[in-house]
């Protein structure tokens, strides 16, 4: 925008200069063909003048000769007449001599051509008569001369006179109008030359205007850089302070740091040797490891000779509920013994009863009988209810085994993945022990890397100290700068536009 | 409680030798010299086509005798047979049969003159073969009443 604006101006400026320039040439040009112009008029008028006079010569020496002629007619004296001929002949050959010339000046111009051959011709007629009255007169008639003259020579005279009279007039016509056509030429080179000068003094006022105008905004410009100058170089001045202030806390920062890497290399030195230590206490895990492997697999053999013992225990049960059950189908078997022994003794008592008092001896016999299956039968009782004591007790033992067999799986089960467990554990402590040499070796090399870093930290504080030096000298250059831009406001305050 | 011939009551009458049983929960007694044997329940086979009192027959010594489930006399509940089921077979005249019994208790004696008659709550097929009840609620059966009983000797046919 700026760019294109700046380049119309130079291009409205060039064209302005060149149009200044082309009206002043053309303005030379016009004037130039115009003095041309009057100055080829002027130079016609002075020709057609000459002709004019001698034409007016011409007339005048016709007019001498005929009075000439006159006296030469009326003259005895032969002395007198040769005279006046040569006299005639001079005057002659001079009226030739002006009609040359006019012919010459007049060639281009058909009607002054006319007339003058008209005029040519009638003067031929004139000469040709006049050489007859010449030897006329030569003659010594007088009177015959005389009336020549009156009859032939007048009229031609007159006529003579007449068409140059006329020709004469043309000429002064065209003179006249030559004289007004350079009037008019005049009064055009002057319009022309007022005009222009008009023409170019407007442009030239109005490129000056538009110039003043473009330099009144780029004086603003100027003027608002000039401000932003000011603020930018303030601006500048305090960045600068800070980056000094910056560069001062940075070296600071830089003495720290190299302390503090110091204090690393100690860390590092103390992380070396305490990986050394847990290296000689993972070794002693991992054998604890071992052993704890080892133990784990004796108590899996425990356990599985537990299992065979538990088996044992449960076929001991099994046959033991066996023999309970045989015990039983005894004690029952006894039990219905009892029961018909009891029926026979009631039976007995039946027929002792009927058998009056023969019967009361066997009566009693038939009652002890009774109560002594009485007796067996509660004694089964108690046999049937030790037996279904020793079932619950037998049962409960099957249960209880069945219990320690899938307890002793468990432990089994339990002490495999406690194996496997310490398995895994062993190999983390072995993995422990391969980190710790690694971190035994990157605590080394830390070491030496520390050292390395030292230096390097010294040549940083060196850098930095140059920095803060160098900083101060920007610091100034910012101060000039701030200065400069403050004078650079004040003149412009001085000049304001 | 088998007393034999002992008897705890001071005797106001005639005697009378019994076998006494029991009819879940009753305790019934029945004259002694019918009774002619008491003996487990085996070998017991059922008959189609039979009154619902006749539970079956028994092969006792070559002889075939019914078997009376008196229960279904007296509408008591029944419990089943089992093997601890007694057969209590009694025998008048040529009429001779087992009774279903849930346990036979023994023999006794009971005095004729304390019984009281039967309570006239007492309904059923069975009312009439009722002689008494003891003062310790022992049930005396009429036995010669139920041997007699048309019903029975019909069916012994």
């Amino acid at each position: 925008m700026k760019k294109s604006i700046r380049i119309n101006t130079r291009n409205k400026l060039m064209i302005g200069f060149g149009l200044i320039l082309l009206a002043i040439i053309i303005t030379e040009v016009a004037i130039f063909i115009g003095i041309l112009g009057i100055k080829k008029s002027q130079e016609n008028m002075v020709l057609e003048l000459q002709t004019t006079a001698q034409l007016t010569q011409v007339r005048s020496d016709e007019n001498r000769i005929r009075a000439m002629m006159l006296e030469m007619i009326l003259t005895k004296d032969r002395v007198k007449q040769e005279s006046i001929q040569s006299e005639i002949k001079k005057r002659m050959d001079e009226v030739n001599h002006f009609m040359k010339n006019i012919r010459l000046v007049i060639e281009g111009y058909p009607e002054e051509q006319a007339k003058f051959d008209t005029i040519a011709g009638l003067m031929e007629t004139y000469r040709e008569n006049r050489i007859l009255q010449l030897d006329i007169i030569s003659q010594g008639k007088v009177e015959e001369a005389l009336e020549f003259t009156k009859a032939k020579q007048n009229p031609v005279y007159e006529k003579i006179r007449q068409n140059i009279l006329d020709l004469e007039s043309v000429f002064q016509k065209k003179n006249e109008k030559i004289i007004a056509q350079n009037g008019s030429r005049v009064v055009f080179v002057l319009t022309l030359l007022i005009g222009m000068g008009i023409l170019i003094l407007a442009v030239a006022l109005f490129f000056i205007l538009k110039m003043l105008t473009l330099l009144k905004k780029i004086f603003t410009e100027i003027k608002s850089g000039i401000y932003i100058l000011g603020t930018s170089a303030a601006e500048i001045l305090t960045t600068v302070n800070e980056v000094s202030t910056g560069a001062t806390e940075t070296a600071t920062a830089v003495s720290e740091t190299t302390t503090t890497i110091e204090e690393i290399r100690q860390t590092a030195l103390i992380a070396a040797q305490r990986a050394q230590s847990v290296l000689e206490s993972s070794q002693r895990a991992s054998e604890a490891a071992e052993n704890g492997k080892e133990s784990v697999e004796r108590t899996i053999e425990g356990m599985e000779r537990i299992n065979q013992q538990m088996n044992m225990i449960a076929e001991s049960v099994v046959k033991l509920a066996g023999q309970n059950r045989s015990i039983g189908e005894i004690t029952a078997s006894v039990n219905d013994i009892a029961d018909q022994t009891n029926l026979l003794a009631v039976n007995a008592a039946i027929e002792a009863a009927k058998a009056g008092e023969l019967g009361r001896g066997f009566t009693v016999v038939a009652q002890e009988i009774r109560s002594l299956a009485e007796q067996s039968k509660q004694a089964t009782g108690q046999v049937r209810e030790i037996l279904a004591e020793i079932q619950k007790a037998v049962n409960l033992a099957v249960m209880a085994t069945e219990q320690g067999t899938k307890a002793v799986e468990q432990g089994s089960n339990l002490a495999s993945r406690s194996g496997e467990m310490i398995g895994i554990l062993s190999e983390s402590v072995n993995e422990a022990v391969q980190s710790v040499i690694q971190i035994s070796a990157s605590s080394q090399q830390q070491m030496a890397g520390m050292d390395q870093i030292a230096p390097a930290m010294g040549n940083i504080k060196q850098a930095s100290e140059q920095n803060v030096v160098g900083t101060q000298q920007t610091l100034k250059a910012a101060q000039n700068l701030n200065e400069l831009g403050q004078n650079l406001r004040k003149i412009l305050e001085k000049y304001h536009v | 409680m088998i007393s034999g011939f002992k008897t705890k009551h001071q005797p106001t009458g005639e005697l009378q030798f019994v076998v006494e049983f029991i009819l879940a929960p009753e305790k019934y007694a029945i004259d002694g010299s019918l009774v002619s044997e008491v003996l487990p329940l085996n070998n017991l086979t059922i008959i189609p086509g039979v009154p619902s009192f006749i539970t079956g027959i028994m092969n006792i010594r070559g002889k075939i005798t019914s078997i009376v489930n008196l229960k279904r006399f007296f509408n008591l509940k029944e419990k089943g047979l089992t093997a601890l089921s007694k057969i209590l077979v009694i025998k008048h005249q040529l009429m001779e049969f087992g009774i279903v019994t849930d346990e036979i208790i023994g023999i006794n004696q009971l005095d004729i003159g304390s019984l009281s008659p039967p309570p006239v709550t007492l309904q059923g097929e069975g009312a009439g073969y009722i002689l008494g009840v003891t003062p310790e609620g022992t049930i005396l059966l009429d036995a010669v009443a139920i041997l007699s009983d048309n019903a029975l000797i019909i069916n012994q046919k």
